[in-house]
């Protein structure tokens, strides 16, 4: 089934009717989420099915046997095994043909032709988000954090869950397996926020991220022959459009997930405000953000603060030394996350740098505001900031969108040469509804999406649904495209 | 549950309502007077179909005054051969013309979703036998269910009104005194500027044209064989547009190729202006912008189509 906008509201219509139809049991609320999860990962492509049959059977079996397991030995027997199941196979179906072309090219550059051959496969539909979900379940269980659950249709549930399949959030067992553990009951207000939210989630992708993929489409694919300006033009177009479209996936999520009474975390919080990188990475793919935080980059410092036992290395504080080895290795992971290409690679390790950059560079920074009788909390400065932070980031999604890292260096330099003051010829009509939609996302910075009206009139409630919708129908972007997160 | 349902309910009559009132003030401030016109003609012989570039390029008067043959000109903006063929149904139906013009603009081919600009034509033609049996036969299930969003469906003509309104021309007349208006026929006398043709130039925008949408060329089969059992003679024609366009269009040929070789297989006669045509002067004084052609190119391709139609040769 492709995930468009009628198939996806005739098939969510159905299932939210029939989970809170009264004439169906309570206790068949998570029956009914099971089987909408598989019906919708059957339609997307049935032959993966087994694939998350498998992840859910052993994380929920393994999951049992580390909270029984009396010695810490065999716990961790139990938890290496799940972890060498899910990620074996997100590695078999994500990264094999990657290492293949990387070995065959690395051996190639000394004169070795190893000539492996690569294995033709599709990529299972939002494996790298359920894999995360469940590994994340038997990680706590290890750590003790959470007690595993007997009721095995719940944790099926968890972890195939529809709203989420495709694109995340990726929710933690610790926050939707005591909610799938319990009966929900209809919530008037939970149930219109989600709607609200899922409403602008369709805006963002519909009417913003579909319409600046044409240009960015465009433009990314004539880089060689365009202005500097209309390339600046192009990497801000491309930075909304991942925005609109994956924040719009998260909204949708989020929103489908009220509609049947689950509370989901928050994804997005308006990251474009950011004022560093740090912020930046607080407030963008929140879930894959924590998830890396508690499962990668603090187990590495860790590690490294028991091997490392002097005060300092080459002069640098050994604290130091610690938080870069977290760093570089969670961000080269967190861009191996995104495609086995090596943009993503350099995408990651990017961030990486202006991470450490931020960090070295904040007490000077600070002084020099000092210095300078600068007030940091000025809006000024805040703005200012802001621009800095989204440029830098925009540059960054350059690495993103390119096929190959040769080509993002030729597009950013073509950016920055000269004919980057001449003014845009062409491809500026997006500017304007751009304009529109970040002045709504600045109103709302402060509130959980950009759609919680709910402290509005009525009348002016209603005013604002009928114009979004009727927005949606107009200014929809004809072609309709995937979620472009969908493809990770 | 229930409040939550009337509240989605009651938004949904709202959106839903408002959608069929704009439908509708779109419909009724689209109703041209050229559909007016044509069903006031008592005779139609020559019948021209198209996209914008016929109905600003190619003049009835001059075609009438060079073969003494009633003509009309229903073609309208971005009109596909889909759109065409439901024209063209209607013109058939109603005056049996003896030849029927049809201009082939190639970004008619591409879209998908061709429904989006057939609705507003379809919206002008007259309830009838014939237009049911169109209706029926040739509107997909999904087409029908969605043509009950106009919304929707007239999206590019309010999107278009909307940015009229930004750039504050939206109560400026069309009809103004730089136009000339004849039997759907719509002439401008502006000049396109070199600036406007290197600079704002529609097709600096577009990009592989490589694949032509298979249901536009069912259609352009499906009106040469409604023709034929008509006994109308059909005519293919692609009205020139300025060559510093032309040269920005990669692959224009295989385009021209493509539609040549459609008219060798079914029979019809195809005049490209721009590429394989017996050349006709025009120059950057001929049009009006990018892609049109003005009155003073209009007259040179009418007058061209006249005299061909008038001794029949179409060589």
């Amino acid at each position: 089934m492709k995930f468009n906008f009628i198939n996806y509201l005739f098939f969510c219509s159905l299932v939210f009717l029939l989970y809170w139809n009264g004439a169906i049991k309570k206790n068949y609320q998570n029956l009914i989420i099971l089987l909408a999860n598989y019906a919708f990962y059957l339609f997307w492509d049935w032959r993966f099915l087994s694939l998350i049959l498998i992840t859910s059977i052993t994380d929920y079996s393994l999951g049992l046997q580390i909270y029984k397991a009396n010695k810490y030995a065999i716990k961790k027997i139990f938890l290496t095994l799940s972890l060498l199941i899910n990620f074996g196979i997100l590695c078999y179906f994500k990264y094999f043909n990657f290492f293949i072309l990387s070995f065959n090219d690395l051996f190639s550059s000394i004169g070795i032709n190893l000539n492996l051959n690569i294995v033709s496969l599709l990529l299972p539909i939002g494996i790298s988000f359920y894999t995360f979900k469940s590994a994340s379940y038997t990680i706590d269980i290890f750590r003790n954090k959470i007690h595993p659950t007997t009721n095995a249709i719940a944790y099926f549930t968890f972890v195939g869950f529809f709203p989420q399949l495709a694109a995340g959030p990726i929710d933690r067992a610790s926050n939707l397996l005591p909610q799938f553990e319990k009966t929900r009951l209809f919530d008037l207000g939970i149930a219109s926020d989600g709607m609200r939210q899922i409403l602008w989630g369709l805006f963002k992708k519909i009417v913003i991220a579909d319409n600046l993929s044409i240009s960015v489409n465009y433009i990314f694919s004539n880089y060689t022959k365009l202005d500097g300006s209309i390339l600046f033009l192009g990497g801000i177009y491309f930075a909304f459009q991942l925005y609109a479209d994956f924040s719009g996936y998260s909204d949708i999520a989020i929103g489908l997930a009220h509609l049947l009474g689950i509370n989901s975390v928050k994804n997005f919080n308006f990251p474009y405000f950011s004022i560093n990188f740090r912020e930046f990475w607080q407030r963008w793919h929140i879930s894959l953000t924590t998830w890396f935080r508690d499962y990668v980059f603090l187990p590495v410092a860790f590690y490294f603060n028991k091997k490392l036992k002097k005060n300092h290395y080459f002069n640098v504080q050994t604290e130091f030394w610690i938080y870069i080895f977290g760093i570089v290795i969670t961000w080269l992971l967190v861009g191996i996350w995104h495609g086995a290409e090596w943009t993503f690679v350099f995408w990651g390790l990017y961030h990486a740098l202006f991470l450490i950059l931020s960090n070295v560079t904040k007490n000077f920074r600070s002084l020099v505001y000092k210095k300078l009788n600068i007030k940091r909390k000025s809006t000024v400065i805040y703005i200012w900031r802001c621009l800095l932070t989204f440029i830098l980031v925009m540059i960054s999604w350059v690495f993103f969108r390119a096929n190959n890292i040769g080509e993002a260096f030729i597009y950013i330099k073509q950016m920055f040469s000269k004919t980057l003051f001449v003014f845009p010829s062409q491809q500026r009509s997006n500017l304007f509804i751009l304009f529109i939609f970040i002045l709504i996302e600045w109103m709302q910075r402060n509130k959980m999406h950009g759609l919680e009206i709910s402290n509005l009139k009525n009348f002016h409630r209603k005013l604002i649904y009928i114009i979004i919708s009727l927005s949606i129908l107009i200014f929809g972007a004809e072609k309709e495209l995937a979620f472009i997160y969908s493809q990770f | 549950m229930k409040v939550f349902l009337k509240k989605f309910i009651i938004i949904s009559i709202l959106v839903y309502s408002i959608n069929l009132i704009i439908g509708a003030l779109i419909i009724t401030s689209d109703k041209s007077q050229v559909w007016t016109d044509f069903y006031e003609s008592k005779r139609i012989d020559i019948a021209l179909t198209g996209s914008s570039h016929c109905a600003f390029g190619i003049n009835p008067k001059v075609i009438e005054e060079i073969t003494t043959y009633q003509t009309f000109n229903l073609s309208s903006p971005a009109q596909s051969p889909k759109t065409a063929f439901f024209i063209i149904s209607e013109i058939i139906n109603r005056f049996k013309p003896k030849i029927i013009v049809q201009d082939l603009f190639f970004l008619t081919f591409f879209p998908e979703n061709q429904f989006l600009n057939c609705m507003i034509p379809f919206s002008q033609i007259k309830y009838s036998k014939n237009y049911l049996k169109n209706w029926r036969s040739n509107i997909s299930i999904v087409e029908k269910g969605m043509s009950f969003f106009p919304v929707y469906f007239y999206k590019k003509s309010i999107v278009t009104k909307i940015k009229s309104i930004f750039r504050f021309t939206f109560f400026k007349s069309n009809d103004s005194e730089d136009t000339i208006y004849y039997k759907g026929y719509k002439g401008f006398n502006e000049k396109v500027s070199i600036r406007a043709l290197s600079d704002a130039n529609i097709f600096n925008n577009q990009f592989n044209f490589n694949k032509i949408n298979r249901e536009q060329v069912e259609y352009l089969i499906k009106t040469v064989k409604l023709c034929d059992q008509n006994n109308v003679k059909l005519i293919w024609i692609s009205v020139p547009i300025p060559k510093a366009s032309l040269a920005k269009i990669a692959n224009y040929a295989d385009i021209n190729e493509k539609i040549s070789d459609l008219a060798r297989k079914n029979n019809v006669v195809y005049i490209d202006y721009n590429l394989t045509a017996k050349p006709i002067f025009v120059d950057l004084n001929d049009f009006k912008d990018d892609n049109h052609l003005n009155v003073n190119g209009g007259l040179k391709i009418s007058t061209d189509i006249a005299k061909r139609i008038k001794s029949n040769d179409w060589n």
